[in-house]
C-alpha cells in the first residue's frame, strides 16, 4: 500500500469532515439565531398591558406592562426619556463621557450606572439592573442588539433618518413607557413648528448656500461638515437652505479652505458651546476668512454644538434658529418666558436676569418684580440662556424659546 | 558523452543500475545520458569541478528531481515507488544548512525512522532501539543528548551520517559529507563510512571536493563535468594524471600518494622551498593528514601550483618582486604557529634570501634536506646564503635525501 | 543501554505526552472556572457551580445568575478557548514550517484581509438589524483572499518558496491596511464600531456561533497535529526532509490551508488578537521542547490559557469597564516578546 496515499487520504476525509461540521454548524446556527426571543414578564410590574411594536429596525417586539427600569444606550435616548419626565425610571446609561456638563447637570445623570465603555457593552451591568427596557441606537451594532435580544432582555432601538422620525420615537416612547399624553402634547408642539417651517421655506424659490461646520481641523486647513444623508444635511434642506457640501462623497467629509473660498457661501454656521469651540476657533487659522461675503456681510452665526450633533428634540430647535437666520424676512417667530426666581423657598425681588444667545451676545434684560417674576416676550425663538448674577456668583440656565409657546421657568438657586 | 561500455559489462552483476538519467532544470540541461552501475559492498566517489552536476546527479537518484532515464535498486524501479518507499530503500543526506533547532542528537536521528513509523504518531520500541544501535555503532553515543550547534563540525558529521543510516536504505547518497571538515575529521569520519558500508553489505555514492580523499576511499570514481561522465571505473585505473586533467582543466603534476601507513603526530609542518623543490614533501605530509604551509612562493612556481591543488595555505609574494616586509611579517607568523620547519635546496638570490634570513631567529625544530652545496645555489651579492645557510645548519637536522628523512619523520614522535 | 531512554528527559514518550497534555488541560479548566465566578456582578462561587450542574442536567433556569453564567459568560470563555486553540496552533506549525520564530499566523495577510472584509461590511452596511451575521462571513472572505492572493504571487515554477509567501504576505497585508485605512476615513460614524472590531472581543460571542465553529477548529488542530512529524522532520531543512520521504507538497499547502482556515475562523468570530499565535508557541517551546507532536497540542491550550486569562483581566480590571481583549493579551504578550528577544541576543542566536 502506498503510504503517501494513505496520508493524503487521511486528509482529504478530514477536509470533507470540516466542511460537513462547518454546514451542519450553520444549520444550528441558523435554527437558533431565527428563534425570536421575546422579550420576558418582567417582575418588577404591575400592570398587565402587552403591547406589540415595531422599532427603528422594524423589529417586531411585544412588551409586557409597563418598563420600570429603562437603560439607554445613547444620549439622544437619554433626552427623550427626560423630556417624557422617565428621569426616574432611569437605571442605566451609557458612558457619562458621551454627555456634556450641561446634560449631566441638567439630567442629574452623573450617579446613574454606566454601562457602555467606547462602543463596548458592559452585558453583566446591564442584566445586574434588571431592566425591562433598553432604548439601544444607531451607535449599537446589530450584533450586539442581538446579543441583548439573547439574554432576555426587550431592546428597543430608535434609530430616527429624519425629523419626522424623531417624533415617531417620541410617540414610540411614549407608548411604551405609559406617558403618552405628555408624548402627544410635545409631538404636536414640534409639528406645529416643523410644518410651519416646511411650508414657510417650501416657497421660497433661492436656496442661500451654507457652510455648517462643527469642527475645525488646522492641521489639513479644512472643516469638518455635514455631507448627503447625514443629519445635518437634513438641517439645512429642511431650513430652506443649500448645503454646500451636498455634492461630496461621504456623509461626514472635510471640506477644504480652498472649497469654501470657490464656493463662497452665504452663510456659515459654525458649532459652538459645550465643547469649548467659538467663532474664532473657525476663522483664526484660516488667512482667506476675511475673504468669505459671509464675513463681510457678517452672516456667520453660532448654533449649540451639543444640538446639532444628536438626533433628538434639540434638533427642532436648532432648525427653527437655522430657518430663522436664513429666511428672517419669511419668519417673525417669536416666544416668550416667564417664571419666577427662588432662592430655596424664598422669591427673590430686584434680580438681574439677561438672556443670551448662542454666541454669548445679551439680546435681553429685565429684573424680577416683588413677588420674584420675570418676563421676556417677543424674543427670537431659539436657544438661549439666562445668566442670574445673585450675590456676586453667576448662575447660567438654558431655556430654548419656542414659537408661539409661553414657556415657563421657575428657576431655583 | 556515452560510457564506456566494457565498464559497465564488468558490473554486471551490480544492485544499482542507472541508464541514461538526463536531467533538464529551467529547460537547461545539467545531466547528460548518466549510465553506471553499482555493486554491493562498493563506494562510488563522483568528482567534478562545482557546477558539474554532483548533487544533481544525487537528487535525481532519490528522484526529488525530475528526470529522465531508468534508476533500478535491487530490482525496483524507483521512480515508481512512493517517496516513502524510495526514503525506505536509499539515504540521501544533502548537504546540511539547517541544523535541527531544539533537536538533540538521538531525536536528529531518531526522526530518520520516519519512512518506517509515519503510520505512528508516537515513536516504536523498534525505533528507539535501532536508533541507539546505530549511535553506537558510529560512535556518536556520547553526543546523544548535545544540540547539534553544540558539537564540532566533525562531530556533527558524524552524527548526520548516523542520521542517514537510520533511515536503513540499502543505497547511500552523501553529499560531500567531508565538506568544512579537517583532515583529521574526514579521515576519521570517511574510515568510519567505509567500515560500515563493507560490514552492511550496503552502497554509497559520495561525492567528493578533494581528489586525495575520493582517491582514497572509493572503489570506484566517476568524474563528471558539465554533466556528462568524462570517466567512470575502478579507482586505480580512472584517477589517472590525464583524466584529472580533463576533468578540471588543470594541469598538475598529479603522483598520488600510497594510502598512508599511519597518521603522523605532527599538527603543522612548513615548507620553505622554491623552483618546484618542495611539492613532493608536501604531498607527502598532506598525505598523512598533517597541515602544510609552504613560505614565500613566486605565483609562477611549480611549488605553488601543486599547492594550490592541494589547498594547502602557502603565502606568495607577486611576481618579478623582491619579498616585501609585510610578507615577512606573515611568514614569521606562520613559522611561529607551525610544529616544524622544513627547507629545501632552491637557489637563492637578493630576491628570496629573507626566507632563510628568517630562520637565524627561529626555535623551532628544523629539518634541512640538501642535495647540493649552498654555493653552487647562492645568487646572493655578497655570498651572504651561504654564511647564513652554515649558520642555520649547526641548529637542524639535515638529510640528503627526502626518502631518509621521511623515515626519520615516520619513526619519531614530535610534540 | 536500554534504561538509558529514561535519560533523556526531553523525549517525547506517549506517558510524558500524555501527563504534560492533561495537566494543561487542567490548568485550562481551572483558569475557566476562575474565569467563570468573577465579573462585575459577584455571584458565591457556590452558585456558580450550582448553575453550570443545572445547565449540564439540562434543569431550565431563568436566575439572573444563570443568565449572568450561562449565556454571558460561558460563551464568551468558549469563544476564548476556541480562538486561543486556533490562532496557537496555527502559529506553531507555522513557526515550524518556515523555520522562522518571528512568524505569528497572520504572516501571510490574514489579519490584514479579514479587517478589509470587515471594514467593507461595516462602511458598506452590509448587516442590518435582522442579519447581523455578514461582518464575521465578509472578515472570512477577505482572509481567505488574502491567502489565496499571497500564495498565487508566490507560486513560482511549480513550487512556492518560504520566502516568497513571507514576501507576499508583507506585500498583500500592506495594500489591504492601505485599503482598510482608506475605509476607516470614510466610514465616518461607523468607525467605532471598526476600531472596536479590530481590537477583538469575546463578549459579544453566541452559542450558536460557537456550535458553527467548534468541530471545524478541533478536526482543524488534529490535522496540524497529523503533521507535527512533518515538521519536526522540517526543521532539519526542506531538503533534508524531502530525503526522508516528507511529501512537501502536501505538508506545505495542508499546512497553509489549515491554518488560514483556523486563524480566518478566529478573526471573523472575535477580531485581530495579537500576540496569542507568536508568543505562545515560544513560551511551550521552552517548556515541552521543539518537538510539534508535543508542540502542537500544549501550543494549543496553552493559547486557550492566555486568552482564558486576558478575558478574565479584561473584564475585571477596572470594572465595569471592559478593556478591549486584545489590547490585554498585547500587554502580557508584548514585555514577554521583547524578554525572549533579549535573551537570544544574549545567546548570539535565533531560539526557536
Amino acid at each position: 500500500m502506498n503510504m503517501n496515499y494513505k496520508k493524503n487520504i487521511t486528509v482529504a476525509i478530514a477536509i470533507v469532515l470540516i466542511v460537513a461540521s462547518f454546514i451542519g454548524g450553520y444549520f444550528t446556527y441558523m435554527y437558533t439565531s431565527g428563534k425570536s426571543v421575546n422579550g420576558i414578564p418582567s417582575t418588577n410590574n404591575t400592570s398587565n398591558r402587552s403591547i406589540t411594536i415595531i422599532d427603528d429596525t422594524g423589529r417586531v417586539i411585544t412588551i409586557h406592562g409597563i418598563p420600570q427600569r429603562i437603560v439607554s444606550l445613547a444620549p439622544s435616548n437619554t433626552e427623550i426619556l427626560f423630556d417624557l419626565n422617565l428621569r426616574n425610571k432611569l437605571v442605566g446609561i451609557d458612558s457619562i463621557y458621551d454627555y456634556t456638563t450641561a446634560q449631566v447637570k441638567e439630567w442629574g445623570i452623573s450617579n446613574v450606572t454606566q454601562v457602555t465603555t467606547s462602543t463596548n457593552i458592559n452585558y453583566e451591568e446591564i442584566l445586574n439592573l434588571t431592566p425591562d427596557l433598553v432604548l439601544a441606537a444607531g451607535i449599537t451594532s446589530p450584533a450586539q442588539v442581538y446579543k441583548l435580544t439573547s439574554l432576555g432582555l426587550t431592546v428597543v432601538v430608535l434609530n430616527p433618518e429624519n425629523m419626522h422620525q424623531i417624533l415617531n420615537d417620541i410617540y414610540l416612547v411614549g407608548l411604551v413607557c405609559g406617558t403618552l399624553t405628555t408624548a402627544k402634547t410635545i409631538i404636536s408642539n414640534l409639528s406645529a413648528m416643523l410644518t410651519h417651517i416646511e411650508t414657510t421655506v417650501g416657497s421660497v424659490y433661492t436656496k442661500p448656500s451654507v457652510l455648517l461646520t462643527y469642527y475645525p481641523d488646522n492641521y489639513s486647513m479644512a472643516y469638518w461638515t455635514y455631507g448627503p444623508g447625514s443629519f445635518g444635511n437634513r438641517l439645512i434642506i429642511d431650513a430652506g437652505g443649500y448645503n454646500i457640501a451636498s455634492n461630496l462623497s461621504l456623509s461626514y467629509p472635510e471640506i477644504s479652505v480652498g472649497s469654501v473660498v470657490n464656493l463662497n457661501p452665504s452663510f456659515i454656521m459654525v458649532g459652538v458651546g459645550p465643547y469649548g469651540l467659538n467663532i474664532t476657533s473657525y476663522s483664526s487659522f484660516n488667512p482667506t476668512w476675511i475673504n468669505l461675503s459671509a464675513v463681510k456681510n457678517n452672516t456667520i452665526y453660532g448654533l449649540n454644538d451639543a444640538y446639532i450633533s444628536e438626533p433628538d428634540i434639540s434638533l427642532f430647535y436648532v432648525l427653527q434658529e437655522m430657518a430663522y437666520i436664513l429666511h428672517p424676512s419669511l419668519f417673525n417667530l417669536t416666544g416668550n418666558v416667564s417664571g419666577r426666581l427662588y432662592n430655596g423657598n424664598t422669591p427673590q425681588t430686584s434680580v438681574t436676569i439677561k438672556l443670551l444667545n448662542a454666541t454669548n451676545t445679551v439680546v435681553a434684560t429685565t429684573d424680577t418684580n416683588a413677588t420674584g417674576g420675570y418676563q421676556f416676550t417677543g424674543i427670537p425663538c431659539g436657544s438661549y440662556k439666562m445668566e442670574i448674577i445673585y450675590n456676586g456668583k453667576i448662575y447660567y440656565r438654558n431655556i430654548n424659546i419656542i414659537y408661539l409657546n409661553m414657556v415657563n421657568v421657575v428657576i431655583h438657586l | 558523452m556515452k560510457v564506456d561500455v566494457n565498464n559497465v559489462n564488468e558490473c554486471s552483476n551490480s544492485n544499482l543500475s542507472i541508464t541514461d538519467l538526463t536531467v533538464y532544470l529551467n529547460k537547461k540541461k545539467i545531466l547528460n545520458n548518466i549510465s553506471f552501475t553499482l555493486k554491493q559492498g562498493t563506494i562510488l566517489g563522483i568528482m567534478g569541478p562545482n557546477g558539474s552536476g554532483k548533487t544533481t546527479l544525487l537528487k535525481a537518484i532519490v528522484n526529488l528531481v525530475k528526470s529522465d532515464g531508468d534508476i533500478i535498486l535491487n530490482g525496483k524501479i524507483i521512480k515508481k515507488l512512493s517517496k516513502l518507499e524510495i526514503a525506505k530503500n536509499i539515504s540521501f543526506l544533502p548537504q546540511v544548512t539547517e541544523l535541527f533547532r531544539g533537536f538533540k542528537s538521538f531525536e536528529v536521528v531518531l526522526v530518520a525512522r520516519y519512512p518506517h513509523n509515519s503510520d505512528y504518531i508516537f515513536d516504536r520500541k523498534e525505533d528507539i532501539e535501532k536508533t541507539e544501535r546505530i549511535l553506537e555503532i558510529t560512535g556518536t553515543m556520547k553526543y546523544r543528548d548535545k544540540y547539534l550547534s553544540e558539537l564540532s563540525s566533525g562531530e556533527r558529521g558524524m552524527v548526520l551520517i548516523a542520521r542517514a543510516l537510520a533511515q536503513e536504505g540499502k543505497l547511500l547518497l552523501l553529499d560531500e559529507p567531508t565538506a568544512h571538515l579537517d583532515v583529521k575529521n574526514q579521515l576519521e569520519i570517511m574510515d568510519k563510512l567505509r567500515n560500515i558500508v563493507k560490514t552492511d553489505n550496503s552502497m554509497a555514492i559520495v561525492t567528493f571536493h578533494d581528489i586525495t580523499m575520493c582517491k582514497k576511499f572509493s572503489d570506484m570514481v566517476i568524474m563528471l563535468r558539465d554533466g556528462s561522465i568524462i570517466t567512470y571505473g575502478k579507482t586505480d585505473e580512472v584517477v589517472t594524471e590525464e583524466n584529472i586533467k580533463r576533468c578540471f582543466d588543470v594541469d598538475l603534476d598529479f603522483n598520488i600518494a600510497a594510502p598512508p601507513k599511519k597518521i603522523l603526530n605532527i599538527k603543522h609542518a612548513h615548507i620553505i622551498c622554491g623552483a618546484g623543490s618542495g611539492k613532493e614533501i608536501a604531498k607527502w605530509f598532506k598525505g598523512r593528514g598533517v597541515t602544510v604551509t609552504m613560505g614565500i612562493l613566486s605565483p609562477m612556481d611549480s611549488d605553488y601550483i601543486v599547492a594550490k591543488s592541494l589547498s594547502i595555505n602557502a603565502i606568495v609574494e607577486e611576481p618579478f618582486r623582491s619579498i616585501s616586509p609585510e610578507m615577512v611579517e606573515k611568514h614569521k607568523k606562520v613559522i611561529e604557529k607551525s610544529s616544524i620547519v622544513i627547507i629545501t635546496d632552491f637557489p637563492v638570490g637578493n630576491g628570496n634570501i629573507d626566507n632563510i634570513d628568517i630562520l637565524l631567529h627561529c626555535n623551532k625544530q628544523i629539518f634541512i634536506i640538501e642535495k647540493s652545496q649552498p654555493e653552487s645555489r647562492d645568487y646572493t651579492a655578497d655570498r651572504r646564503f651561504t654564511v647564513i645557510w652554515n649558520e642555520i645548519k649547526k641548529k637542524a637536522k639535515v638529510f640528503n635525501n627526502e626518502n631518509d628523512f621521511y623515515n626519520f619523520i615516520e619513526a619519531n614522535r614530535f610534540e | 543501554m536500554k534504561n538509558n531512554i529514561k535519560d533523556f528527559s526531553k523525549y517525547n514518550t506517549p506517558k510524558r505526552w500524555l501527563i504534560t497534555v492533561t495537566s494543561l488541560l487542567f490548568l485550562l479548566f481551572i483558569s475557566v472556572l476562575v474565569s467563570v465566578s468573577v465579573g462585575t456582578v459577584k455571584i458565591p462561587f457556590q452558585q456558580v457551580m450550582i448553575v453550570i450542574w443545572n445547565g449540564i442536567a439540562g434543569i431550565h433556569q431563568n436566575s439572573l445568575y444563570s443568565k449572568i453564567i450561562l449565556q454571558l459568560r460561558l460563551p464568551s470563555i468558549i469563544m476564548a478557548v476556541i480562538v486561543g486553540v486556533a490562532l496557537s496552533s496555527s502559529g506553531a506549525s507555522l513557526q515550524g514550517l518556515f523555520r522562522n520564530p518571528l512568524i505569528d499566523p497572520y504572516i501571510l495577510g490574514i489579519s490584514a484581509g479579514a479587517a478589509f472584509g470587515a471594514a467593507l461590511s461595516i462602511t458598506m452596511g452590509f448587516d442590518s438589524y435582522q442579519s447581523f451575521y455578514y461582518l464575521p462571513i465578509s472578515a472570512f472572505i477577505g482572509a481567505i483572499i488574502a491567502v489565496t492572493m499571497v500564495y498565487g504571487l508566490s507560486y513560482s515554477h511549480g513550487e512556492v518558496s518560504n520566502s516568497n509567501l513571507i514576501f507576499g504576505g508583507i506585500a498583500v497585508g500592506y495594500i489591504f491596511s492601505a485599503i482598510v485605512s482608506f475605509l476607516m476615513f470614510v466610514s465616518g460614524p461607523h468607525l467605532q464600531e471598526l476600531i472596536y472590531w479590530l481590537l477583538g472581543s469575546f463578549s459579544d460571542a453566541l452559542w450558536g456561533e460557537i456550535d458553527l465553529i467548534l468541530m471545524p477548529v478541533i478536526i482543524s488542530v488534529f490535522i496540524l497535529f497529523y503533521f507535527s512529524k512533518e515538521l519536526n522532520l522540517l526543521t532539519g531543512g526542506e531538503d533534508l526532509a524531502a530525503a526522508t520521504g516528507v511529501n512537501l507538497k502536501l505538508t506545505k499547502n495542508m499546512i497553509i490551508f489549515i491554518t488560514t482556515l483556523l486563524t480566518a475562523i478566529a478573526v471573523s468570530m472575535s477580531g485581530i488578537i495579537g500576540f496569542v499565535g507568536l508568543v505562545i508557541p515560544h513560551i511551550m517551546r521552552r517548556i515541552v521542547g521543539n518537538d510539534y507532536r508535543i508542540l502542537i497540542p500544549t501550543s494549543a491550550i496553552g493559547g486557550a490559557i492566555l486568552l482564558v486569562i486576558s478575558d478574565t483581566i479584561a473584564r475585571t480590571i477596572i470594572s465595569p469597564v471592559i478593556v478591549p481583549v486584545g489590547v490585554v493579551t498585547s500587554f502580557i504578550g508584548a514585555p514577554f516578546f521583547i524578554y525572549l528577544f533579549r535573551r537570544s541576543l544574549k545567546r548570539m542566536e535565533v531560539s526557536i
